[in-house]
């Protein structure tokens, strides 16, 4: 399964799909992540990152219903059962380091 | 910052130098997808109340901070290609030519109007075209029908008169001829029917016939190195003495004549009284000097006694292998030095002139050709800029067409191919009809060239002709589809989708208005030229030629030396004179010669001598020529002073000239001329001037009145002779009953060259006729399809603009001023049109003027002339179509 781990920008455009539903294109994507994280990531970065999921075949791309502009269709994203696996991979290994970790101390350490 | 974003709260545009470096950073296959998310982005972003510079900054970073992906992507969109392209080797571009070409027959055939009236305007240019280049390539570039044709070149004697171009005397050729044999294999002379008059009547099948044909020396045929088709051609033992009586015939005499009977070499024919020996006959093709020249007889040595100012012989050599012509030109004017030295009262100061022979012929024709030739393509750019217009016109209907195609996956390469496909389909359809059309127009063409031009009979529609057309047909294809098929390429797709009935873009007008205003010069430049050259016509037309031409009748007879003695030659023209007079209609009967203007007159000239002055025959020339009583009477000469020539003048009486005004005014500017006497310096007999007739025009309508000496016939009697018959009514009438009454004095004897003495004179302006009517009949077809296309311009503008017309209507337009709207706006574009036609053809008519006479390239009336008529014609045009927004409903235009 090493060459279904995914990198973390992957991952967050991965989930920003998943919570996008039928409404996930390149700019939505971008402007989800920012909403949800604040990281500010260029357009052409989603891109790149959404060409390379595209690969590996965890998304897949197809016309949607119109945009809301001119009327030209346009890609939008889904994911596909690989992707949705591989999100639920990279959660349940977190999940797994999660456990039993306590951060409380450290993070008052740096709050001083 | 309020009024910032006021301004940005309705429109703000991405900053533009980073939306094309977004665009240009990106490959195509992601370009469109991250151009429209930022843009959407970005309105967004100012919707929410930004302010403007945070949103461009923003803006900005996002395209910065993306060209590390943008060349990634370009990366992988490379390779991408490079993949596909490898895997799609295997389906050729033969396969999208196919469907390329199938798409456009079905685009022709949802447009057929269209279709037929783009290349129909097409085949009118190509058609044109083709015509004028068969000419083209048989007179200027068809090589000549001989071996190594380059080799041959022609000499001339250069005369100190500044002629450069003179005729040699046979006993000069002869001694060039001995003293260049480095420089030249062959060195051939000859006396062409043309420049000597020296033809024959054959007898003995049936009417005397006169042939025309050629004099000339053995050498001639090794020169030109044709060998005969039968029999033998001449040879040196030929010319010995005054020449044996031998000929040879050309192909067409002896398939006329003989039937093609091989067995005619060796039989005899009566020339003149003579009896010829047939030795050969020459293969087809061979006509030389010209096209109708019928025999070849051997020119005596003998003549190489005579004296060396007896210049009539034409030479042509062939350059020895490895010899240029500047050596040929330097060995034969050392060798003209050492006769000038060796006969200095004859040849001082004659030099030669060398030149190819192809440059001799064709010199004077390329002129007229590449002029007539300029105008047809003038004519063909026209029709381009024509077909353009209904492309783009068509192409405006067919975005949503292209709209589709691209969307579907089409590349804009493959939309720019198609339409040119299209393009060079028509260009090929024109084509094919132009040659029709050319082949029907070339009869046409070819008997409205009037003018000596020569190979005219080897004029045919030839494999180079149909290359050619081809080509053109495929180029003129290319350049009427190159602005539609950049307008196709181009269609944005987005926008052609929506909207119901596109309107053509800004830049597509403007195209549209480039190409009408390119052609409406263009045709104002044919137009000033054909007007020059109308205008020449005219002025060439109104120069009196010294005589008058209606109602008289010409017919030429030459006795044959055999058979007419110095009497006998007196003593025929008396009596045909006579019988002549008894012709019903006839009004006067004379003969004279040579005619004024009739080709034959140029060389009877001679030093002309005045009694008890000094003899100056270098500078008192004139024409030398014969009259029977009544000749000025017939031909319309007026008679200034004294008497016309009459009976009385016997040849044992007195001795007597007539003299013209010209050589009045030059010989005896205040003193009468009655009395004194003259003599030219071939004549001992001093001769009393006894009347002053009119001058005449004598070689050219465009050259100044030469002096003349008449002498009459009776007292110094030539062979040689044109009947002038002045008659009452229609001179063609008598051409049968001159013949029949000549026929009755001599049964042998030809009547030759019958024509009215119109026709002489309208010959003279043959070649200003040609010209005039030429370009005129192409600046006709310039303006016929300028103006075709003003009006579909102005007709599709009408159409474009109905919204815009019909609010000016709505809002109170009086339909008078929409249509004044609309030609106005026409006229603006035929105003620059004409400017720049005024300045095409004034840099254009300098080119011509060597074919203008008495109107200057600049001539001003020409100029508004044809100003005044394309403003009003264009206006014409575009008021028809015009009128159509009269009709305008605004109710519904606005719908």
């Amino acid at each position: 399964m090493r060459r279904g781990s995914l990198g973390e920008v992957e991952e967050i455009v991965l989930l920003a799909i998943a919570r996008l539903g039928n409404e996930a294109y390149g700019m939505t994507i971008r402007r989800e992540i920012q909403r949800r994280t604040g990281r500010n990531l260029a357009i052409g970065t989603v891109y790149q990152t959404l060409d390379r999921l595209l690969d590996k075949g965890h998304l897949r791309a197809g016309a949607g219903p119109a945009g809301p502009r001119d009327g030209r269709p346009r890609r939008f994203f889904a994911l596909t059962a690989s992707g949705a696996s591989a999100l639920k991979t990279s959660a349940d290994a977190r999940a797994r380091m999660w456990a039993g970790v306590r951060l409380g101390r450290a993070l008052n350490d740096d709050a001083q | 910052m309020t009024r910032n974003s006021r301004r940005v709260a309705t429109k703000l545009r991405p900053p533009r130098l980073a939306r094309a470096l977004l665009v240009w950073s990106w490959p195509p296959n992601r370009r469109d997808e991250i151009v429209r998310d930022l843009d959407e982005e970005f309105q967004a972003y100012v919707s929410q109340e930004r302010s403007r510079f945070g949103s461009r900054k923003w803006y900005w970073s996002q395209v910065c901070r993306s060209i590390p992906a943008a060349l990634g992507a370009r990366q992988r969109y490379r390779i991408r290609r490079q993949h596909m392209e490898s895997s799609m080797a295997q389906q050729p571009i033969l396969e999208e030519l196919r469907q390329d070409i199938s798409w456009a027959i079905r685009s022709f055939r949802r447009a057929p109007g269209l279709t037929v009236a783009a290349a129909a305007t097409l085949a009118l240019g190509i058609g044109a075209n083709t015509a004028v280049f068969s000419v083209v390539q048989a007179v200027m570039l068809r090589s000549l029908p001989y071996p190594d044709a380059d080799r041959l070149v022609r000499i001339w004697s250069a005369n100190p008169r500044g002629i450069p171009q003179n005729s040699m005397s046979p006993a000069d050729f002869h001694d060039l001829a001995e003293q260049t044999g480095t420089v030249f294999t062959a060195i051939g002379g000859y006396v062409s029917g043309d420049s000597f008059g020296m033809s024959f009547g054959t007898a003995g099948d049936g009417a005397p016939r006169r042939v025309l044909g050629a004099t000339v020396t053995p050498s001639l045929f090794d020169v030109f190195g044709v060998p005969p088709a039968a029999g033998r051609t001449l040879i040196a033992s030929d010319a010995t003495g005054d020449g044996a009586s031998v000929m040879l015939l050309s192909d067409g005499f002896w398939r006329r004549h003989f039937g093609a009977n091989p067995a005619v070499v060796g039989q005899t024919l009566n020339v003149n009284g003579t009896a010829f020996t047939i030795v050969g006959v020459m293969p087809p093709g061979f006509s030389f000097p010209d096209p109708e020249t019928e025999i070849w007889v051997p020119l005596g040595e003998s003549w190489r006694t005579v004296s060396r100012s007896a210049h009539f012989l034409d030479v042509v050599a062939r350059l020895a292998p490895g010899a240029s012509l500047a050596e040929a030109s330097a060995r034969l004017d050392a060798a003209a030095a050492g006769l000038a030295a060796l006969y200095p009262e004859t040849n001082t100061g004659w030099g030669t002139t060398v030149m190819p022979y192809y440059d001799s012929l064709v010199g004077d024709a390329r002129g007229p050709l590449l002029i007539l030739l300029a105008a047809v393509s003038c004519v063909l750019l026209i029709a381009c800029a024509n077909v353009a217009n209904l492309l783009l016109s068509h192409g405006v209907g067919r975005s949503r067409e292209f709209a589709v195609r691209l969307a579907i996956g089409a590349g804009r390469g493959r939309l720019l191919r198609q339409v040119l496909t299209e393009g060079v389909l028509l260009g090929l359809a024109g084509g094919a009809a132009g040659l029709a059309l050319g082949w029907l127009a070339l009869g046409g063409l070819l008997s409205a060239i009037t003018t000596d031009m020569p190979r005219l009979g080897e004029v045919s529609l030839d494999g180079r002709v149909l290359a050619v057309t081809t080509a053109v047909s495929i180029g003129v294809g290319l350049l009427s589809s190159l602005g539609p098929a950049f307008r196709a390429a181009a269609t944005p797709p987005q926008v052609t989708l929506q909207v119901a009935a596109p309107a053509g873009s800004k830049r597509t007008r403007r195209l549209r208005e480039t190409l009408l205003v390119a052609e409406t010069a263009l045709m104002v430049a044919l137009l000033v030229a054909a007007g020059l050259l109308i205008r020449t016509l005219g002025t060439v037309n109104r120069i009196p030629p010294g005589f008058r031409a209606d109602n008289v009748l010409l017919g030429n007879v030459s006795l044959p030396g055999a058979r007419y003695d110095q009497a006998g030659r007196a003593a025929f023209f008396e009596r045909a004179l006579g019988s002549l007079a008894r012709l019903p209609g006839v009004t006067t009967a004379a003969a004279g010669g040579p005619l004024p203007l009739s080709g034959s007159e140029g060389l009877a000239r001679f030093g002309l001598l005045v009694e008890s002055r000094t003899p100056d025959t270098d500078r008192n020339r004139a024409y030398l020529r014969r009259a029977t009583p009544g000749y000025f009477e017939a031909m319309g000469i007026p008679l200034r002073l004294g008497r016309p020539f009459g009976p009385s003048d016997r040849p044992e009486s007195v001795p007597v000239a007539i003299v013209d005004e010209e050589l009045v005014r030059r010989q005896f500017p205040n003193e009468n001329p009655l009395g004194k006497r003259v003599r030219p310096s071939n004549s001992r007999t001093w001769r009393e001037i006894v009347g002053v007739v009119g001058a005449v025009r004598q070689t050219s309508l465009l050259r100044p009145a030469d002096p003349h000496l008449y002498l009459p016939q009776s007292q110094m009697p030539t062979s040689t002779l044109t009947f002038v018959l002045r008659v009452d009514g229609d001179p063609d009438a008598l051409r049968r009953p001159l013949e029949a009454a000549i026929g009755n004095l001599d049964p042998e004897l030809p009547v030759y060259d019958v024509r009215t003495l119109k026709d002489l004179h309208h010959g003279a302006t043959a070649a200003e006729r040609t010209n005039a009517l030429l370009l005129g009949v192409f600046a006709g077809l310039a303006g016929l399809l300028t103006l075709i296309g003003i009006h579909s311009v102005v007709r599709y503008f009408v159409s474009e603009s109905m919204r815009e017309l019909g609010v000016r209507l709505a809002l109170g337009a009086r339909p008078g001023q929409v249509l004044a709207f609309v030609v106005r706006r026409n006229l603006r574009l035929q105003l620059v049109g004409l400017a720049a036609g005024i300045c095409l053809a004034w840099v254009g008519a300098r080119w011509i003027s060597g074919a203008l006479y008495g109107v200057t390239p600049v001539d001003p009336a020409t100029y508004l002339a044809t100003s005044a008529l394309v403003l009003a014609a264009g206006t014409a045009a575009a008021w028809l179509p015009a009128r159509r927004a009269l009709r305008i409903d605004p109710i519904e235009s606005l719908r």
